[in-house]
């Protein structure tokens, strides 16, 4: 068990409210019914150690009367109903296990796909705040932490309340004070893994508090190691490190060691009863015992059946404090999941009827445009506007980070402005932008796993294989295909591998032409190629080009030389 | 790598006696549980035989004291165990954690610069847990199963043969099943990690190139990809769980059998056995089939801690040849090396004192070819040699002790300002450090600054001058220094350049300006790097990297 989270639980006794709890809930809702059920049928399964118990009692009671001359061979009932007991116990298990499991996965499936959904929407503009990898961790790993919590802490209510009340019951039905006896210790227990004694709980917090500090400086390091590493300094910088650590560790032990009370305290509790019980029952079949109100007889047979099933009526509870360790993990990537899930959502755009090929290439106008960009202090765009004639191809150019691509996103219509408006000009008239008007070809071009087909498919679905290949020789791209022995056929692996940078580049553009869209976004097209790759990605640029609105994103003078116009960015601003 | 490789690892940070007092502490508990559950059973029934036969010579005292004294031994040593494993743990965990943070330097500066922050804090936290917790959570609880279930089964062939002999068949059947179901569960474990990796290629994929694919109305296309994706992931997770589960309840059937086969073999044994004894013996062996059904968990447990460390081996590798101080020409070479956007190659020689000039306009390479000289981009096999040694090979502190390399943002310790220069120089006096800070015209800036995490406190340009400082503390053979002066204003910078050979005379210096900031520099420089000329004059002229040797 990862000792921060042992602490965590500890600090956090009340760790059920709150917003990460409220809306683990409501993600659980669409499994509750599998989950119940898991809870149910594990519950019953303590019937089968109610009916193992059973078997053996009668079995001591026929060894007993064997004494008497009774046959042996009278054990091989209670013989067969152990083994019934202990049978039907597995198979309940089983299937509450299963159950368990189907509830989680249906509740993984959700979430994965509502955050797939957050990560690539279909409609509106993407969500910029989203941190590419934060959200791989989030389909990949965090969710994945919610399962334990699912299969055993959700479910673990239920089995305790019909499990130990089953058994709690068959106590009684062969002796009530022993029932009494074990139902007197249950308050005793702690409902959660509480530390005993004052003041322990802000030694545990400031603890926790020690730790995070650590890992914080631990990360700090990290990102520092190509750097500490080339100035020599990383030996000392680790010895530090570590003599931090160990200084946390030694604290972290001490409070352990107290937190560990509590844990052997249910223990004790639970042993001390078995142990009671035990001199209890023993002191009855002697006929020792002559107390008031105390039953004084019992057959072996009783009392061997209810000291079998005191540890059993305890095994529930102590599997729902284990799980606390489950519901403090899921808490902590609950907070992660919602920070993904509902960062300030954008109303949807409702979509636009399909602006297919319009007439003539639209103007694309931006009135004193800014973005700021969530995390990041200075602004990506400041105030700029452009105007652009149709047809017409405007270069934007400066530094890596002054806002190219910004800006080319927002005139295209992906991504909506704090300030200001982007407008497309259709004959003249402003209309807000629109994606489904541009053709959009960036680095590094995207392809899907499948056969070269389809991937240009996926720019006009219902073109022929003759329309593909005119495209691709109206670019003057024929070489491309003569290089791939399969042709259209070609299968493509993740990211397009089998192809090289400047092949799939090649692709990206026959898939703008293909898409026939009026108004033409480049993005960086021709960086990371070589000089003969670009050449070829220059000529095709000269086709696509004409009888467009182009916006051109880019570093190279030969490209530049396309341009009607340039403006050059810098931190955001236009110069 | 196997299991012993997790081991060893383990072994290397924790001590034997620490280890072996644990798994003591984890068996003896786990046997006086089982104890107790078998001593209880036969204290009942023989207190009924006695009352049957009504025999006054027995006395109750020793037995039910016995039940009593298990039953606080056993909360104890769960107690003790807990303490001892924890301590072991802890312990464990930062000699691990110090260990691999050390062999990081061991890592060349590529694999340095592949590994930053995510993997090597998952690998720091996560997987050293995991390897740290092996004691606690997978080595003290097997030994304490296993140990009880030979006991017993030890007891049961001592009181009767036939009996243990009918007891190992099942248990033996059920450590098979145990094995076997953990291998199929193994296999769709590792569909799941190829699975995984998919989906998470394709969720990247799709977010990088978002703005295509919305253009391109394909969104619901990779939206469909990515959830067939993600099924697949689910559904080798479901076979692998599913075939655990399975595991389990074999584990649980073969239990109904071995208590069933107790209870029948000893009572129609020719001579039978007492009934008191059958009932412990049935009591003991339901608690060693408790202890076994963990089994599925434990062998999860150890194979996770294996395969975490097989990812720390990188890190645990023994200490890099660093020793053998090489004490040649401390020279950088590049022999035909490819440059970004060009059909040029470089070949030049960096030592001893000088500087080399590499500019050209943005995005041209000179980062990368910076980058390039230090090792930590990648470079075509052979074409960049340290003192004759492809840097690519060379683990990141051996690079160290030659070239010194100030990115462009560099990273600064969330610390202060001195804290920061003595990374470079343990013993350097406040003088020396602030004759640095002056070099670089920061001699305004109080050394007891606080810099914030990232060096956030500071701005670009105080940030850029500190780290430079830093490095000329460190002195090195070669510096390379990534546009130091860009956002600097002009007299600042041009002292600041003519500063730096003066402050560094036996050093090779390799500068990155930007083509509008080559006037700032007073010194005719040694060789000049130019990068990036357009497509066209690329066709004319074959070179673009001209030396002017000066």
């Amino acid at each position: 068990m990862s000792t921060a989270v042992l602490l965590d639980e500890l600090a956090a006794d009340r760790a059920e409210e709150g917003v990460p709890a409220a809306r683990l809930k409501e993600w659980a809702a669409v499994g509750r019914r599998e989950l119940r059920r898991a809870g149910l049928l594990r519950g019953a399964a303590q019937l089968g150690t109610v009916i193992w118990a059973g078997g053996l009692s009668w079995g001591a009671e026929r060894g007993l009367s064997a004494l008497h001359g009774a046959p042996v061979s009278a054990v091989l009932p209670p013989a067969l109903l152990i083994a019934a007991g202990v049978a039907l116990h597995a198979v309940l298990l089983a299937a509450g296990d299963a159950a368990a499991a189907r509830g989680a996965r249906t509740v993984r499936e959700r979430l994965r796909g509502r955050l797939i959904e957050t990560a690539l929407p279909a409609l509106g503009p993407a969500r910029t705040d989203l941190d590419d990898v934060a959200l791989v961790q989030a389909v990949d790993g965090e969710v994945g932490q919610l399962t334990d919590w699912l299969t055993h802490y959700l479910p673990a209510r239920t089995t305790m309340l019909l499990g130990s009340g089953l058994t709690l019951a068959a106590i009684a039905s062969r002796s009530w004070f022993v029932a009494l006896l074990v139902l007197a210790a249950t308050p005793l227990l702690p409902a959660n893994l509480k530390v005993i004694g004052l003041g322990t709980q802000t030694a545990v917090r400031a603890q926790l508090t020690a730790i995070r500090t650590h890992q914080a400086r631990l990360l700090d390091h990290l990102r520092g190691l190509p750097t500490l590493v080339g100035l020599g300094a990383h030996d000392q910088a680790a010895g530090s490190l570590s003599r931090h650590d160990r200084e946390v560790a030694g604290r972290t032990e001490k409070v352990l060691r107290i937190a560990f009370l509590s844990t052997a305290w249910v223990e004790l509790l639970i042993t001390g009863t078995l142990a009671v019980v035990a001199t209890y029952c023993g002191l009855v079949l002697l006929d020792y015992l002559d107390l008031p109100v105390v039953p004084e007889h019992m057959s072996l047979s009783a009392a061997l059946f209810v000291l079998v099933l005191v540890p059993a009526y305890f095994a529930p509870a102590r599997d729902l404090a284990a799980g606390y360790h489950a519901r403090a993990r899921a808490t902590a990537a609950a907070g992660l999941l919602a920070q993904v899930l509902d960062a300030d959502r954008e109303a949807v755009v409702p979509p636009a009827r399909h602006a297919r090929r319009a007439a003539a290439p639209p103007g694309v106008r931006l009135e004193a445009v800014t973005v700021h960009h969530p995390g990041r202090e200075a602004p990506a765009l400041q105030r700029v506007s452009v105007h652009l004639a149709p047809g017409r191809c405007l270069a934007v150019t400066g530094a890596s980070g002054a806002g190219k691509s910004t800006l080319l996103a927002v005139a295209a219509g992906l991504y909506a402005p704090q300030a200001g408006r982007p407008l497309h000009l259709l004959d003249g008239r402003p209309v807000p932008a629109d994606p489904s008007r541009v053709a959009w070809v960036g680095q590094p071009a995207h392809l899907l796993p499948g056969t070269l087909r389809e991937n240009l498919l996926l720019a006009r679905p219902a073109a022929n294989d003759h329309a593909l290949l005119d495209a691709v020789a109206s670019l003057g791209f024929e070489d491309l295909l003569a290089a791939l022995p399969q042709g259209l056929d070609t299968p493509l692996g993740e990211r397009g591998t089998g192809l090289s940078s400047g092949q799939s580049q090649q692709l990206a553009l026959i898939r703008a032409l293909l898409r026939d869209a009026p108004l033409l976004c480049l993005d960086e097209p021709t960086a990371h190629l070589d000089p003969e790759a670009e050449q070829h990605v220059l000529s095709a640029l000269r086709t696509l080009t004409r009888d467009r609105t182009v916006l051109l994103a880019t570093h190279s003078p030969a490209l530049l030389r396309l341009a009607d116009h340039v403006i050059t960015l810098d931190h955001g601003r236009a110069r | 790598m196997n299991r012993i490789s997790a081991w060893r690892l383990l072994r290397t940070a924790a001590p034997l006696r620490a280890l072996l007092t644990g798994m003591l502490f984890a068996a003896a508990a786990e046997l006086s549980g089982a104890t107790l559950l078998g001593v209880s059973g036969w204290f009942l029934t023989t207190c009924a035989v006695v009352t049957l036969q009504a025999n006054t010579t027995w006395s109750w005292m020793y037995p039910s004291g016995a039940v009593r004294a298990l039953a606080l031994t056993r909360t104890g040593l769960r107690y003790l165990e807990r303490l001892a494993n924890h301590r072991n743990l802890l312990a464990t965990q930062v000699a691990l954690r110090a260990r691999l943070a050390r062999g990081a330097a061991g890592l060349t500066p590529h694999q340095l610069r592949g590994q930053r922050d995510g993997t090597l804090l998952t690998l720091l936290t996560a997987d050293v847990e995991t390897v740290a917790g092996l004691p606690a959570n997978a080595v003290a609880p097997l030994v304490a199963a296993v140990m009880t279930a030979c006991l017993v089964d030890a007891l049961l062939l001592w009181a009767m043969p036939v009996l243990g002999i009918a007891e190992l068949v099942v248990w033996a059947v059920g450590l098979a099943c145990a094995r076997h179901a953990h291998h199929r569960a193994r296999t769709h474990l590792a569909d799941a990690a190829d699975t995984r990796a998919a989906l998470r290629t394709v969720l990247l994929g799709s977010r990088a190139a978002f703005n295509e694919l919305r253009c391109l109305d394909a969104l619901p296309q990779a939206q469909r990809t990515a959830t067939s994706a993600m099924a697949a992931v689910e559904s080798a997770e479901w076979a692998a769980a599913r075939a655990e589960r399975h595991g389990r309840l074999a584990l649980r059937l073969l239990a109904a059998l071995g208590q069933a086969a107790v209870l029948v073999v000893a009572l129609r044994a020719a001579p039978a056995q007492p009934i008191a004894v059958v009932v412990g013996e049935v009591l003991l062996v339901a608690a060693g089939w408790e202890l076994l059904e963990r089994l599925p968990g434990l062998m999860q447990h150890l194979a996770q801690a294996r395969d975490a460390a097989e990812r720390l081996a990188p890190l645990a590798a023994e200490a890099h040849p660093a020793g053998q101080r090489r004490e040649a020409v401390r020279t950088v070479k590049t022999d035909g090396l490819p440059l970004i956007g060009s059909p040029a190659e470089l070949t030049m020689t960096v030592g001893g004192p000088g500087l080399v000039l590499v500019t050209g306009p943005n995005g041209s390479g000179k980062s990368t070819l910076l980058g390039q000289l230090a090792g930590r981009v990648p470079a075509p096999a052979g074409t960049v040699l340290l003192d004759g040694t492809p840097v690519h090979e060379l683990p990141a502190s051996a690079v160290a002790e030659t070239v010194t390399l100030v990115e462009a943002d560099d990273w600064l310790a969330d610390d202060t300002v001195a804290a920061n220069l003595r990374q470079a120089a343990p013993s350097a006096d406040t003088t020396a450090l602030r004759d640095a800070l002056e070099l670089v015209g920061l001699s305004a800036l109080p050394l007891a600054t606080a810099v914030g995490p990232g060096g956030r406190l500071l701005s670009q340009g105080q940030r850029r001058r500190l780290a430079t400082a830093r490095a000329v503390l460190r002195r090195p053979p070669i510096l390379l220094l990534d546009e130091p002066v860009a956002g600097l204003d002009r007299p600042t910078a041009e002292a600041l350049l003519a500063a730096l050979p003066e402050a560094l005379p036996e050093t090779a210096l390799v500068i990155a300006l930007q083509e509008q900031d080559l006037d700032l520099l007073d010194d005719t420089p040694t060789t000049v790097v130019r990068l990036g000329r357009t497509a066209e004059r690329q066709h004319n002229g074959k070179r673009t990297a001209e030396h002017v040797r000066g």
